[in-house]
């Protein structure tokens, strides 16, 4: 059981970290972003590039990816994004297309093979705790986890320019007539976001495997958690990804991932019918 | 009306009526495409645009009415497990099956339709893909529907008035019938009222819904059309490859409808067909650079999707629709958003 706690925490703290970012891309510039699973999957390829064929230390090679996968982000979106700002589906088409675009970028230079990577030698053993054995690589991805949510937690509640972000997000004309310089929100905006996920996928590439498909179910995932929790709302997203992250741990012991996939779907299915605008949504979907 | 005045209407009606008469002529020349095409290799690829042609017609006319949905790909699905099933298990008649498979696909679209319709355009997409992903997991882990390996042994369709089949070509003319049967009906559904409806609420909803349109019924209405001919074509997809699997209702499906669609420019009832047969030559073009690896194929189709969306929103139609404006001197110039106001 406390087995399936643990587990359960930690796989919330990856939807976390992962569907914060959707949530805060369109709460900005109202794009969907269709390619966000791929930049989960980036941020493993980068942790494995930097740690396993250059031989850097895991958390420097994190560091690096994350800003790295970050920038590049926040160049796609100057160039690419930039027009669809606001025009939901033509958008999604477009980040389907970068979907496309990296998963092949992927196939053809990584080859399609698992890849992995391996947290430093002294996160390498279990400690029993309350009557389970845990891995430290799976507290080490809780407590990564928790630093980086509260580091936007209070990025956003405290800094300027995270204030500026959710005034943006509230009204962009009303911020624009403040002064908040809303391209440079979006790109900021798009660079946290992409930071965050690429984390996920390095510490998912740590626990698990890294292939170029991994970003798929990922992306499922963080929709559902968005359904849910209600698009826009940032302590939504969070109370949605733990659900989820939940119902995901205690399924696949019992029954099975695929039943974890197909419960998950009921669950938001129940969501929208009972309230359309998920739990803690403000907007009307 | 006496035979021969009504049979002299006819005649002076096609004599003025030049665009039927290119229709007429271009649809007997995709007749006798068999008797120039000998290679199987280019009619299985003819036979692969006719059924996408049916797919992304279908998607189209959704998106008209500003439903898009991310799972042609599973209702496609849903009639070609719905034809096998039906057809292997219970020895059923291959055509009631085929026509079973279109009203599965379209009662199954309508139940999901009156379900997740009540969300406004991103975020019905969204709940479509989740509600892809969940049908997928399902065929591939209960038993009854074969799980990764499918079912075999899909029969031909029976003999109907004397016409065998079974040989490739005889599947050509079926889906060569199949997607122009339903290009028919998708231009009929254009100049009616009902396209009329839908392009308005494509358009604004909102606004569409204050005249007094029933944004609703004809939202789930176009949905259920576009999903009927989805499970049609599923039908003739299941016979056509004998065996069917899981993973030939992917995602990659799904983005060839979206680009076919895109790339053909959604506001042209045509533009499904220009998309198809122009991405289809590109495609096929491209395996024939030497040492060309088929995995970058989806970079540069990714590509095309961002240059097209970038430079041209409204896709090829709109380019080829324009032709005939640069012989006249002042064109009327029809624009509209191609994808309606979906900006919340």
């Amino acid at each position: 059981m406390a087995q399936i706690i643990a587990n359960g925490i930690m796989l919330s703290f990856l939807f976390v970290l992962f569907a914060l970012g959707l949530s805060l891309i369109f709460g900005i510039m109202r794009v969907i972003n269709f390619a966000h699973g791929e930049v989960y999957m980036l941020g493993a390829y980068g942790v494995w590039l930097f740690t396993d064929i250059l031989n850097l230390n895991f958390f420097l090679g994190m560091v690096i990816s994350m800003l790295a996968v970050g920038l590049l982000w926040v160049i796609l979106e100057r160039f690419i994004l930039k027009p669809f700002r606001g025009n939901l589906l033509p958008a999604a088409i477009v980040t389907l297309g970068l979907l496309w675009i990296f998963q092949a970028t992927m196939l053809v230079t990584a080859g399609s093979a698992n890849k992995s990577v391996d947290f430093p030698q002294i996160f390498q053993g279990t400690v029993s705790l309350a009557g389970a054995t845990l891995s430290l690589e799976r507290i080490c991805t809780i407590v990564i986890g928790v630093i980086l949510t509260v580091a936007l937690l209070l990025f956003l509640s405290k800094a300027k320019a995270g204030r500026a972000m959710r005034a943006a997000t509230q009204n962009p004309d009303a911020a624009r007539l403040m002064g908040v310089n809303i391209d440079l929100m979006s790109s900021l905006a798009i660079g946290i976001s992409c930071a965050l996920a690429a984390a996920g996928g390095v510490l998912a590439g740590g626990l698990f495997y890294i292939n170029p498909y991994m970003g798929g179910p990922q992306l499922l995932m963080g929709f559902v958690i968005i359904i849910i929790g209600g698009l826009g709302s940032i302590p939504g997203t969070i109370i949605a990804a733990f659900i989820v992250g939940f119902i995901n741990s205690i399924t696949t012991s019992y029954l099975g991932s695929n039943y974890a996939g197909m419960l998950v779907f009921l669950a938001a299915i129940v969501v929208l019918l009972i309230r359309p605008k998920g739990l803690l949504g403000i907007e009307e979907m | 009306m006496r035979p021969v005045q009504s049979g002299l209407k006819v005649i002076t009606a096609l004599r003025f009526n030049s665009k039927l008469l290119i229709a007429i002529a271009i649809l007997i020349l995709l007749f006798l495409i068999p008797t120039f095409v000998s290679s199987s290799y280019y009619l299985r690829i003819t036979i692969n645009m006719l059924y996408m042609i049916m797919l992304v017609a279908g998607f189209r006319l959704a998106l008209s009415g500003g439903v898009f949905t991310m799972a042609p790909q599973v209702f496609f699905g849903i009639g070609a497990y719905t034809l096998a099933l039906f057809v292997t298990r219970l020895n059923w008649n291959w055509w009631l099956s085929a026509l079973l498979a279109g009203v599965f696909a379209a009662a199954s679209a309508a139940i999901i339709g009156r379900i997740l319709l009540r969300l406004k355009g991103i975020f019905f997409a969204i709940s479509t893909l989740a509600f892809a992903f969940v049908l997928l997991l399902i065929w591939r882990t209960f038993p009854f529907f074969g799980r990764f390996s499918g079912i075999f042994d899909i029969p031909a369709p029976n003999t109907i008035f004397g016409l065998e089949f079974g040989s490739l070509v005889s599947y050509f003319y079926l889906a060569l019938v199949l997607a122009v049967i339903t290009m028919l009906v998708m231009y009929r559904i254009e100049k009616s009222r009902f396209g009329f409806m839908l392009r308005c609420i494509g358009l604004n909803a909102d606004l569409a819904r204050s005249s007094g349109v029933n944004v609703m019924l004809y939202s789930i209405a176009a949905f259920y059309i576009g999903c009927f001919f989805a499970g049609i074509a599923g039908a003739f997809f299941a016979s056509y490859q004998g065996s069917i699997q899981p993973a030939s209702f992917e995602f990659n499906v799904l983005m060839l409808i979206l680009l076919y669609a895109v790339i053909g420019g959604v506001h042209s009832v045509w533009g499904p067909v220009y998309g198809v047969v122009i991405m289809t030559a590109i495609t096929t073009g491209l395996t024939y650079i030497p040492h060309y690896d088929p995995k970058i194929g989806p970079i540069i189709l990714g590509v095309t999707l961002i240059v097209v969306m970038l430079r041209f929103p409204r896709g090829i139609s709109s380019l080829l629709e324009s032709i005939p404006g640069w012989f006249r001197k002042a064109s009327r110039k029809k624009d509209n958003e191609p994808y309606g106001n979906t900006s919340s």
